[in-house]
């Protein structure tokens, strides 16, 4: 659409498990290689689950299963309820905890996000709003996380990012979602973490030109843009 | 662009099958004598006053609830040689119903300033952002809708009146702004059967395979509207004039 390229994942657990063989990865291969930059400058990719959300990092220990099922949201007004990971007494034999979910896509996806420069990475499942800093994948570790400057210090900014911007707007209105609204860091556990938002919402992508994508975060209840920010590559 | 809508009618001829429904696929019921509706059309144009008429294709749904005895039809009507951020002028019917009202909307376009609106999650509650983007669509705020998955939460819920409720409510949206359904864990497997919304954009990302029914890929949807949903995006492609799936998430 215009000058944004979308391509859309469907990463439903069990239904459209991802890996380098499936028809879809080979599908978002292709699909990436194709889009020319000088006239498509921005890509957004989306999918329903979040490759790094605050609060699903730091539930890494809970139930995959129960975290991609439905329900686990029933329950949940903001943000996302985890179930303990459950193991057999006997054997000792655990199911796939959520941080293994996600290192899961994780390792599939972020080195595709590195090398096709995805600007952004969209997506719901966790009923709020997270934004975070942008997220570097090393291809020498295979390790991703807040992208660093020359003194090694975290890059909190959105100028010339180096890596994926990851936003999780999770919060269109689910029965629970309440309409008292906040955005703030405090409740941040990782180091990509930018902000946290309660209440219904949805996101405004904003662009004109190769050199600003705005974001805007627009509140169901009044209209009003509760947090604002722009990717600057000039 | 195409426009699609759903036509239905109630019968008490249908007869369940249970073996099919054991086996959870459609399936054509040899009791019912139903007759689909036709000849979907639509009166378009860049004014109220030029619209001209277009044919498109119709494809019966058989609903799975088969105790409710709702037969849907499915209509798409193709919308071609549009130009960039032109508005149009539509109302759409099929053989046996009225003329819908008529709807506007601004055409795609592959340059220049971008909007588009994204969220997840949206459902039917009071605090749902239905109303706010209806009305960025209309001030020309967002051009395009973006559903990361998760729509109505078990849109199949109540032999599909849950979904019906959900579609009318977001349909003033849908008929202003391209609208692009992304799937979420209650699409995938909400409701009473494990695949009720297999795949409402398998036809968006074309990645399944073995199906060939439907121009080219059938669907595996198991309600009405999850079938509706991923035979518009299949049909969205092809009126790109190209197969390639890629172009469709522009």
């Amino acid at each position: 659409m215009g000058l944004i390229h979308f391509a859309n994942l469907d990463l439903n657990k069990g239904t459209a498990d991802i890996n380098e063989n499936t028809t879809q990865y080979k599908w978002l291969k292709h699909d990436l290689e194709k889009i020319d930059r000088s006239i498509t400058p921005w890509v957004i990719l989306t999918s329903h689950f979040p490759l790094y959300h605050d609060g699903v990092a730091a539930n890494s220990e809970a139930s995959a299963a129960w975290y991609t099922g439905e329900e686990s949201e029933k329950y949940s007004t903001s943000g996302h309820s985890f179930l303990a990971k459950r193991c057999e007494a006997e054997t000792g034999l655990c199911e796939q905890s959520v941080g293994e979910y996600q290192e899961s896509i994780q390792s599939i996806l972020d080195p595709l996000l590195h090398e096709y420069k995805v600007d952004v990475w969209n997506s719901g499942h966790v009923h709020d709003y997270s934004s975070n800093w942008p997220i570097c994948y090393n291809k020498t570790s295979k390790a991703s996380d807040v992208c660093l400057d020359d003194a090694g210090a975290p890059i909190k900014s959105f100028l010339r990012p180096k890596g994926t911007v990851h936003v999780t707007d999770g919060n269109g209105g689910v029965p629970g979602v309440v309409g008292t609204y906040g955005v703030s860091n405090t409740s941040c556990t990782q180091k990509w973490c930018r902000a946290h938002g309660t209440g219904g919402a949805y996101g405004r992508w904003i662009t004109s030109d190769a050199k600003t994508l705005r974001y805007e975060h627009v509140q169901n209840a009044d209209g009003n843009v509760s947090d604002s920010w722009e990717i600057h590559r000039a | 662009m195409v426009a699609s809508f759903v036509t239905f009618d109630k019968s008490n001829q249908t007869v369940p099958v249970p073996e099919a429904i054991l086996n959870r696929h459609h399936f054509p019921n040899p009791n019912h004598n139903h007759n689909p509706h036709s000849n979907p059309e639509a009166m378009f144009g860049e004014s109220e006053s030029s619209m001209t008429s277009i044919k498109g294709v119709s494809h019966p749904y058989e609903h799975l609830s088969q105790e409710e005895g709702v037969h849907y039809t499915l209509h798409f009507v193709k919308f071609g040689a549009l130009k960039p951020r032109q508005k149009y002028f539509y109302k759409v019917k099929s053989d046996t119903s009225a003329w819908s009202a008529t709807f506007s909307f601004r055409a795609p376009y592959a340059t220049g300033e971008t909007r588009v609106a994204s969220y997840g999650d949206m459902g039917h509650s009071q605090h749902n952002c239905m109303g706010n983007v209806y009305q960025d669509c209309l001030d020309g705020k967002i051009d395009a809708i973006l559903h990361m998955g998760d729509h109505a939460y078990d849109m199949g819920q109540g032999g599909d009146k849950r979904g019906d409720a959900y579609m009318n409510a977001f349909s003033r949206a849908t008929a202003t702004c391209p609208w692009i359904p992304v799937i979420g864990n209650h699409e995938a497997n909400d409701g009473d059967d494990m695949y009720r919304f297999m795949n409402m954009t398998f036809g968006e990302a074309g990645w399944q395979e073995g199906y060939a029914k439907f121009r080219g890929i059938q669907s595996t949807a198991t309600s009405a509207l999850g079938d509706f949903i991923t035979k518009g995006t299949l049909l969205a492609a092809g009126s790109h004039g190209s197969g390639a799936p890629s172009k469709t998430s522009r």
